[in-house]
């Protein structure tokens, strides 16, 4: 039985829809979920839905960092907060990963004031997923990984090849991919394009034969999905998810549009009706749930701060597959064997 | 300890039966006593409440008559003494034409439960038991109220007519009520949630319907209210992880939600697990290793939970609207039936 920590205060929907995903896991997996947050709250909320408490327990905490709250001052202020105790339940080993759909400054200063670094690495990723063209591994997954998105800004060679590795971990254990396709995103695909620390990361991933590294990748190449990891720095893969968020989301826009402007052009979105719901579903994020922050000696997985019951309880079942499929184990192994020197 | 009488219905109650899908009828009537399976627990309980030589147990189901022997021949091969067991005559009514009463269950079970309550006359406390997936929370409760003078008799005869009851057994059944001294004694209803109905469509019962997600849930509030022993309790945890490979996790989860509900008052959800723990210390049965140490330090966090009992509203229930409301869901049920039998 895996023990899930699950911040129930973090989030949009949070926590209404945060408890009622919860509460579906609870109903057709073995996860035991811990919900940290306001007891009474989660106690109301429960007595609305179907769940089965077997597998469902509460940790009680009424402070939680609110999703416009500044991170280090909220978590200064508020010692209780329910993203801290979620922390603190894995580090203390009552809980085996910990899930937050909240405030995502909170979430990684909260994972750096609580747990260790992985032996080797230096400075910890935030990643993210993103649909493509192409699907890949056992599960035909659509979605590439993209990190770091946003945890460290600055980043050294080293560091790219630290997140080149867990970001291989990571794919081969969740997305079953046994030789996921790793990349640097760059200004060129050629071997001399890049920032010195991205030529020099790239001179050292291609000596290092445990991963299959493709070489450069430019950010046309994101969404056909030729890779299946896309490494970048913080700054970098930051823009580069707002960017891509808000080209779907002006896409979605101008669909809304012409299907007002002209009655021809509405009866064209209604014919192509069942392919963008086929699109739709394929490129769902809530499906996936929510991506890792990877680089502690613990697991943490952000779910969207959008997520609702469905993404919630996905990001749930991601963090209990990753803590069966042992993946802090394979990252701490694969950062060993990779020499710096 | 006084006397005790437990009425328990026997299909998602006692027994793991599927009647959602014809499949699942047809295997529930065709089955041999050796493969029908009990709810885990639910044996074990009984089991214990039977040690008690003042304690009674009585069944009372919608299974057919036609049954009788197979359902005797598994509650003998658990262990269970009983005093009555109560099946409907569906025979019967198929052949009078009654197809309404093959699957209704107020019309059939409020008079067997009134007659009974007649007969053995004031006094004995009743615990009964039902599950969500009928009317069993509605029937169990209007009993308890009717018997206890709650209820008017006229009240009683538009939920029959409601509940197209022939007139027959309408007039038997009234006239019962007319015989009824008031008699509060129903002390709880258990209801199992093998459906894992939300809770809060059993709130307006009060704090005498206890939903409960497994009989760990029933046995810890039987304890609570003395009505089995510690060591009874313990017996029973042992059953429930030996028989049904219960976690330290599972128990101390389903435990905890009781308190956070309010069904255990925390001061004395902390004293049973005191009692729990010194009981299980002397236990020299093999269970797997660290399942102790794990299971008392799950328990102690129980105690972090502070968690008042809630007052019962004094408004009495109406059970003519409740009825409406009942039978909307009913149908509902019905149909996603018919849909899954014509799947």
């Amino acid at each position: 039985m895996t023990t899930i920590a699950f911040d129930a205060m973090g989030g949009d929907y949070a926590p209404d829809d945060v408890v009622r995903g919860a509460a579906w896991i609870s109903l057709d997996t073995d996860i035991n979920v811990i919900l940290v947050g306001d007891e009474k709250k989660i106690t109301d909320i429960l007595k609305d839905v179907k769940h089965n408490p077997e597998n469902l327990s509460v940790h009680n905490t009424t402070q939680f960092v609110g999703m416009d709250e500044h991170p280090k001052e909220a978590l200064e202020k508020k010692p209780q907060a329910s993203i801290l105790v979620a922390a603190q339940l894995v580090r203390d080993g009552k809980a085996e990963a910990m899930v937050s759909a909240g405030n995502t400054g909170a979430c990684i200063l909260t994972c750096a004031k609580t747990f260790s670094k992985i032996p080797g690495i230096q400075k910890a990723a935030l990643a993210s997923v993103y649909p493509t063209e192409i699907r890949r591994g056992e599960k035909n997954d659509p979605f590439s990984l993209i990190l770091d998105v946003g945890a460290t800004i600055n980043v050294t060679a080293k560091d790219l090849v630290s997140f080149a590795i867990m970001g291989s971990s990571y794919a081969s254990r969740i997305s079953k991919n046994p030789k996921p396709r790793v990349a640097i995103l760059s200004n060129g695909t050629e071997e001399i394009k890049g920032s010195p620390e991205m030529l020099e990361a790239y001179k050292l991933l291609k000596q290092y034969p445990k991963i299959n590294f493709i070489g450069n990748i430019e950010g046309i190449d994101i969404p056909k999905g030729t890779a299946d990891v896309v490494v970048c720095s913080g700054f970098t893969g930051n823009i580069v998810l707002k960017m891509l968020e808000g080209v779907s989301e002006t896409v979605v826009g101008l669909a809304k549009f012409a299907y007002k402007k002209r009655f021809a052009w509405k009866i064209g979105l209604f014919m192509l009706k069942g392919a963008i719901s086929q699109l739709k579903t394929i490129t769902d994020w809530e499906q996936y749930g929510g991506a890792p922050l990877l680089g502690f000696d613990n697991l943490f997985i952000k779910a969207h701060g959008r997520s609702k019951a469905k993404a919630t309880s996905n990001a749930i079942k991601v963090a209990a597959k990753a803590v069966r499929g042992g993946l802090i184990q394979e990252i701490s192994s694969s950062i060993k064997d990779f020499s710096f020197d | 300890m006084e006397q005790v009488i437990y009425r328990w219905d026997l299909d998602k109650t006692y027994l793991k039966t599927e009647f959602e899908t014809l499949k699942g009828m047809l295997r529930a009537y065709l089955e041999k006593a050796e493969e029908k399976k009990s709810v885990p627990g639910a044996p074990s309980l009984l089991k214990e409440l039977q040690k008690n030589d003042n304690n009674e147990i009585y069944f009372i189901s919608g299974s057919p008559l036609q049954m009788r022997k197979v359902l005797e021949k598994k509650l003998v091969m658990d262990g269970i003494r009983w005093k009555q067991l109560t099946l409907k005559p569906n025979l019967q009514n198929l052949l009078l034409g009654r197809f309404h009463a093959l699957r209704e269950q107020i019309g059939y079970k409020l008079p067997v439960l009134f007659e009974d309550n007649l007969r053995r006359g004031k006094g004995s406390e009743e615990i009964l038991f039902g599950d969500d997936a009928e009317s069993d929370a509605y029937i169990y409760s209007l009993y308890a109220d009717t018997i206890a003078g709650k209820v008017s008799k006229e009240t009683i005869r538009k939920i029959m007519e409601l509940s197209h009851v022939p007139a027959k057994n309408r007039k038997k059944a009234l006239s019962v009520i007319d015989r009824l001294a008031a008699n509060d004694v129903v002390r709880k209803i258990f209801i199992y949630l093998d459906k894992k109905t939300p809770i809060r469509r059993f709130e307006f019962y009060g704090s005498r319907l206890v939903p409960v997600y497994n009989y760990f849930q029933a046995a810890l509030v039987l304890a609570a209210e003395n009505l089995i022993t510690v060591t009874s309790l313990t017996r029973i945890i042992l059953d429930l992880v030996i028989e049904a490979r219960y976690s330290p996790v599972v128990l101390s989860n389903s435990y905890q939600d009781l308190v956070r509900r309010g069904v255990i008052h925390h001061t004395q959800a902390g004293r049973m697990v005191d009692g729990i723990k010194q009981h299980l210390r002397q236990e020299i049965v093999p269970l797997p290793e660290g399942f102790y140490d794990k299971f008392f330090a799950l328990l102690d966090g129980i105690r972090e939970i502070k968690k008042n009992i809630p007052v019962d509203s004094v408004k009495p229930i109406d059970y003519v609207k409740l009825y409406h409301e009942e039978h909307r869901k009913e149908i509902k049920q019905k149909k996603s039936f018919i849909d899954r039998v014509l799947q």
